[in-house]
């Protein structure tokens, strides 16, 4: 762009501009990557496990004695107090009451909370944007039945609600049809959590569906003869995406951590599996001798959600088409 | 606005209908597993199997069942056979405690929330924003349970400024909130995150509104425009929000929160049949709570209308 | 007779995520008391954050001001944040565009005229409420006393931009500052609403400053003009100055682009070539110089704000062209106008970087 020439303004897609934002919003990425950080680590347990641990999961050493810094010391005590964190390959994080590793038991831990999380999200997201989508554009009755059915949803407090299904389910499991489900699936909570945050996401969906379709470029779709399925496909869909973009991030904050409280009480991940709920459930009795049993998974909960949520909220912030004037953060 | 009020309850009642149905249905209608032993329990004997199916009607159609079970919970004659105890009566006594403790949480984030949203959505963009809005986001994202372990062990363990555990009712009012000083936290934090959030994010919509700058082109003094326009404006959907989160938590972080501070309330009654897999119990406290939600939501939506009077003149929301 | 209100040197600047932006560059002009000062330009040519400055209104974090905005012995530009609130809505207030934006939605309409009663001048509430209903009576609005107690969003958009009239002049002030008042009505409305300022300002002396992109608006009501472009001031005078003897091609262009009743309808509308500079990268020397007609070697340095007549000192102009050839050139096809534009007229964008 020449100074003095008329001004000519250059193609630049919503997208690249959202780019160029969340490129300088330094603690977005510093979040976005401390999460990514947790996910990969938590994918590297089976590495950690064969290599440096030198355990599984659920192996128990209760009898073992360890080796440190010349010292004999049991993994578990006499009186049932496990080991503390050892700061070596074996045992890092320290042990368990029935002598298991720790760390490793945190990664392999992690690896079923994040999954759940993630597959948790994307049941939300689809089924929120289909009925947002659906009860958005079509309005009337189907807007009645959807809008009806989620307010229904969304009266239950979602932890009470997955706990219930949770419960009901946990004895005997559940088969629809072709569907079986054992009451030991992990697909179980996944499916509770992501129905029930269905609700609140869908009715800002669905609030955002109708606005878009009043907007000329719906107008023009219709007159130029597109049908229903192609106007909320091609027309309206594109324009849902950030919104659906940042509410990705969200929900998977919201999902990690409705699993966990679902394990710790004992409605979601079922032994043998294991999440960083059941971790906690197991860890707290212990709390005053062994304060790391909870606190590892904790803070590995914590630092997942804090990076899915800040990062979240830089997306957000970039893909807000009413950017703040001025320095950005 | 009796119109709009009749409107509301009208709507109401329908909710609070079905939802009955749907709990009815998630405890004793899922395929796959008798809801006889469901409802008897992981420790059931035959006898008490037998009984459910009396009560229950189990061989009759689903209807009959329906009212049945309805007529159980209503009549207060809903029992749980595992603990052998009365559901009805065991909430009644467990309610003061979940009420102390949720009330008092909500004003705590309801304040907090507010100052923290207000004094950073007046300095958005600055630094005192931004560190308003790490610490809101940690908040957030850290489980209310983890927060209560925290604080037991720091406040608790290590110095001993708190009782660990515990509830004393309220004839002894220090007694009292000295129990439920850390439980309060640790249910308000993430709701001051929260709240602190939107708040935040509504005063810096509502400061560049048009008739803000019409109230500083008056002249009015920066506190009027900020109590009297900004915060008037941007306190309507905290209002709703408030309604909406005490129902939100009497359902969802109380339960954790007692069972880790051991608070004998609703929700550590619910954790326990949990564990046991005692059904009846958590199916009245499932309704119950879904019904907290609706009449809060009611509530709110009709002091939403009193601020503001949009809402009142216009049909749909 | 000293000036009621005196701009020296405005210059106004915003930081933006993409640059600096110079959205008011070196503007002067005075504001005598009870005369109506028009200020004219389109979207962006800095015209409504002149208005806003005069008032600290346009205060931030990312904008910078140099220059003095004299009101009586008060730098308005450099006053505190307190001073400020005593002279708004007091000495100097200001209505705006949208009357559906720019009142409180949730607050009655009586109420709102009593706050800023009260905020300046300590009466009781029923004082201050029986004043305002005086005031709403005194705009035209019928039933005023029930209507006090109505909401914003129960007022058609006339009706509440002359609430806002009410409520600007509801502590007698100095100055009105009206930026684009009629812009949201319909015709008739305007016209009513003009009328309702004019006789205002003849019953009590204000002085006005109507902010526009209405030529129409500014014959109708305005005494001196000053004409805006691209942050800069290009032409100011009286109003016979501007309409009869406007010095700079912009002008031309506004006068001409103006669609005539009494002649023979042209083939198409005229238009001004071209589009308005971006602020982030103006062009060096005369900003208008890209799209104008007549541009020479001159244009590439910044023309000086001058009188170029001896004979009319208060009419001043920002163009290099000399006195005679700008007469001469300003009429085409008999009318004042710029010469129509050549096949091609890339009116916008072009696709090139």
């Amino acid at each position: 762009m020449v100074a003095g020439e008329p001004y000519t303004a250059t193609s630049v897609t919503p997208y690249r501009l959202a780019l160029r934002r969340l490129r300088h919003n330094y603690t977005a990425l510093f979040f976005g990557f401390l999460f990514v950080l947790v996910v990969v680590i938590c994918l590297l347990a089976p590495e950690y496990a064969r290599y440096i641990a030198h355990t599984g999961p659920n192996d128990q050493h209760i009898t073992d004695v360890l080796n440190i810094n010349g010292k004999q010391v049991d993994v578990v005590s006499l009186t049932g107090v496990p080991i503390g964190p050892t700061w070596h390959s074996r045992f890092f994080l320290g042990a368990d009451s029935f002598g298991r590793d720790l760390a490793v038991r945190l990664l392999y831990g992690g690896r079923t909370s994040l999954a759940i999380g993630a597959m948790a999200t994307a049941v939300t997201l689809c089924l929120a944007t289909v009925l947002g989508l659906a009860s958005g554009y079509y309005r009337g009755w189907v807007d009645g039945v959807i809008s009806r059915i989620l307010d229904i949803v969304w009266a239950y407090p979602a932890l009470l609600l997955a706990i219930a299904i949770g419960v009901s389910l946990a004895t005997g499991g559940i088969s629809i049809g072709p569907i079986v489900l054992n009451s030991g699936s992990i697909f179980i909570p996944t499916f509770i959590i992501g129905i029930v945050y269905v609700p609140y996401v869908a009715r800002p969906i669905r609030a955002e569906v109708l606005a878009l379709r009043e907007r000329e470029f719906v107008e023009a779709a219709r007159a130029l003869g597109f049908s229903n399925l192609k106007i909320m496909a091609t027309e309206i869909l594109p324009n849902l995406s950030s919104t659906i973009v940042v509410f990705a991030a969200l929900q998977l904050a919201h999902s990690i951590i409705l699993e966990a409280a679902l394990s710790y009480l004992g409605a979601g991940v079922q032994p043998p599996a294991s999440s960083w709920g059941t971790l906690l459930a197991s860890g707290t009795p212990l709390f005053t001798v062994a304060p790391y049993l909870t606190l590892a998974p904790a803070t590995l909960l914590v630092a997942a959600c804090l990076g899915i949520n800040i990062f979240g909220d830089g997306l957000r912030q970039a893909l807000d088409p009413r950017g703040r004037v001025g320095v950005a953060r | 606005m009796a119109r709009f009020l009749a409107r509301r309850l009208a709507s109401s009642v329908l909710v609070l209908f079905t939802v009955s149905v749907l709990t009815f249905l998630i405890f004793e209608v899922i395929p796959n597993g008798n809801p006889a032993l469901r409802l008897a329990g992981r420790t059931a004997t035959s006898a008490n199997i037998a009984a459910v199916e009396k009560a229950y009607g189990f061989n009759k159609p689903i209807y009959i069942q329906y009212l049945r079970t309805m007529g159980q919970i209503f009549t207060g004659k809903i029992v749980s056979y595992a603990q052998n105890l009365n559901v009805l009566s065991q909430l009644k006594q467990d309610l003061p405690v979940t009420a102390s403790l949720v009330l008092g949480a909500a004003v705590l984030w309801t304040l907090l929330g507010i100052l923290f949203g207000l004094v950073a959505g007046l300095n958005a963009g600055g630094k005192i924003d931004t560190g308003i809005t790490v610490l809101n986001f940690v908040g957030i994202s850290a489980p209310s349970f983890v927060i209560g372990y925290v604080l037991i062990y720091f406040l608790s363990f290590k110095f001993h400024v708190f009782p660990s555990s515990g509830y004393v009712g309220l004839s002894d009012p220090l007694g009292w909130a000295d129990h439920l000083v850390m439980p309060w936290f640790s249910l308000a934090i993430l709701y001051t995150g929260i709240y602190a959030q939107v708040l935040r994010a509504s005063v810096v919509d509502t400061l560049g509104e048009d008739f803000v700058r019409t109230a500083r082109a008056k002249g009015l003094s920066r506190r009027r425009v900020v109590i009297h326009h900004v915060l008037r404006t941007s306190l309507t959907q905290i209002v709703s929000l408030c309604g909406l989160d005490i129902a939100a938590v009497l359902g969802g972080s109380a339960i954790i929160i007692e069972v880790v501070f051991n608070l004998p309330g609703i929700g550590n009654y619910a954790a326990q049949s949990i564990g046991a897999l005692d059904v009846p119990p958590v199916l009245v406290i499932t309704m119950f709570g879904a019904f907290a939600v609706v009449v809060f939501s009611t509530i709110a939506d009709v002091i939403y209308a009193v601020l503001d009077p949009r809402v009142r003149a216009g049909s749909s929301l | 007779m000293t000036a009621l209100l005196e701009v020296e040197d405005l210059d106004v600047s915003f930081r933006t995520e993409e640059g600096v932006v110079r959205a008011v560059d070196h503007v002067s002009f005075s504001l005598q008391r009870g005369e109506l000062l028009g200020i004219v330009g389109e979207s962006g040519s800095g015209k409504s954050v002149t208005a806003l400055s005069l008032m600290g209104l346009s205060r931030g974090p990312n904008a910078s001001f140099s220059g003095r905005v004299m009101f009586g012995d008060l730098d308005l530009l450099t006053a505190a944040e307190r001073q400020l609130e005593r002279v708004r809505g007091r000495r100097i207030a200001m209505i705006f565009q949208d009357p559906m934006t720019a009142l409180n939605p949730v607050h009655r309409v009586g109420d709102q005229i009593v706050e800023q009663i009260r905020e300046h001048e300590g009466v009781s509430r029923r004082r201050a409420l029986d004043r305002a209903v005086e005031l709403l009576d005194r705009v035209g609005i019928p039933r005023a006393r029930d209507r006090a107690r109505a909401y914003p969003h129960e007022f058609s958009g006339g009706m509440r931009q002359r609430v806002m009239i009410a409520m600007a002049l509801s502590c007698s002030p100095e100055i009105l500052i009206a930026d684009e008042p009629t812009t949201a009505l319909d015709v008739t409305t305007q016209a009513q609403i003009l009328a309702e300022i004019d006789k205002l300002r003849r019953d009590s002396g204000v002085g006005v400053i109507l902010i526009t992109h209405d030529l129409g608006v500014i014959a109708d009501v305005a005494d001196r003009v000053v004409v805006m472009y691209a942050g800069r001031v290009v032409e100011q005078g009286s109003l016979a100055d501007i309409f009869y003897d406007p010095r700079h091609p912009y002008t031309w262009g506004l006068l001409g682009s103006v669609p005539r009743l009494d002649r023979a309808r042209p083939a198409r509308l005229p238009t001004i070539p071209g589009s308005p500079p971006s602020l982030l990268h103006p062009p060096a020397g005369c900003h208008f110089a890209p799209r104008c007609a007549w541009r020479f070697e001159a244009c590439s340095g910044v023309p000086e704000l001058s009188a170029d007549d001896p004979e009319h000192t208060e009419h001043l102009g920002r163009c290099w062209l000399p006195l005679g050839l700008a007469r001469a050139r300003r009429v085409v096809d008999g009318s004042i106008g710029l010469p129509v534009a050549a096949a091609g007229d890339r009116a916008g964008t072009s696709s090139t970087a």
